[in-house]
């Protein structure tokens, strides 16, 4: 099952610098459920421009550190 | 997967399994009688309730199985819905639109019931498709 969007993250990787947080986790704190989570990390859904922010702000980082559009 | 897709494959076996028996015993009387004299509304109605009873039971059963998740829904859950709401929406207007035409040409009421009740199934099996399938490879 491949990606079908061309925005690219860096959740995973992010969630690794921050304590090793777990999908369960971030989850919680953004109000998903833990399958959508993963569905966003591996590029399976796109989420909303609010749900986008408040990734970036759990990691307490820009928008652009956690999503990429190529060019 | 989360309890809404757990929900989602409840509903399409259920359906798969209500509205299989119900065409089967439709073909196994029609061996001996002709379509139009069936008694099919008793075992029609009795098909819808044990649809109903079998989808509630089912996703309770789940729900007390899996407590902590079984009132998640979320962003992707709703739009995923609505995607799957949308595609099958279109067979419910097919099965209308049958259904009228038959009734203008006073076609025997067995076939205007059927054509609604086909109408709903396909709706409910191609919708649900839909969604396992936005769960499945993505949205």
């Amino acid at each position: 099952m491949g990606q079908t969007t061309k925005i690219t993250n860096s959740i995973r990787a992010l969630r690794f610098s921050n304590n090793e947080m777990t999908q369960a986790d971030l989850a919680d704190r953004i109000g998903m459920t833990r399958q959508t989570v993963i569905a966003i990390e591996q590029g399976k859904y796109s989420p909303s421009l609010e749900i986008a922010f408040q990734i970036a702000r759990v990691f307490k980082v820009p928008l652009e550190e956690v999503f990429h559009y190529p060019e | 997967m989360s309890h809404q897709e757990k929900r989602t494959w409840i509903f399409a076996g259920v359906t798969i399994l209500t509205a299989g028996y119900y065409f089967i015993w439709l073909i196994i009387q029609a061996q001996t009688i002709p379509f139009t004299t069936i008694a099919y509304i008793p075992t029609m109605l009795w098909v819808i309730a044990a649809a109903t009873v079998l989808v509630t039971l089912a996703e309770t059963i789940v729900a007390t199985i899996t407590p902590k998740e079984s009132k998640k829904k979320d962003q992707r859950d709703q739009e995923i819905y609505q995607y799957g709401e949308y595609i099958g929406h279109s067979f419910v207007i097919i099965g209308a639109i049958g259904a009228l035409i038959l009734s203008i040409l006073k076609v025997d009421h067995f076939w205007i019931a059927n054509s609604i009740y086909i109408a709903f199934v396909l709706s409910a099996l191609v919708s649900s498709m839909a969604k396992l399938a936005a769960y499945r490879t993505g949205f």
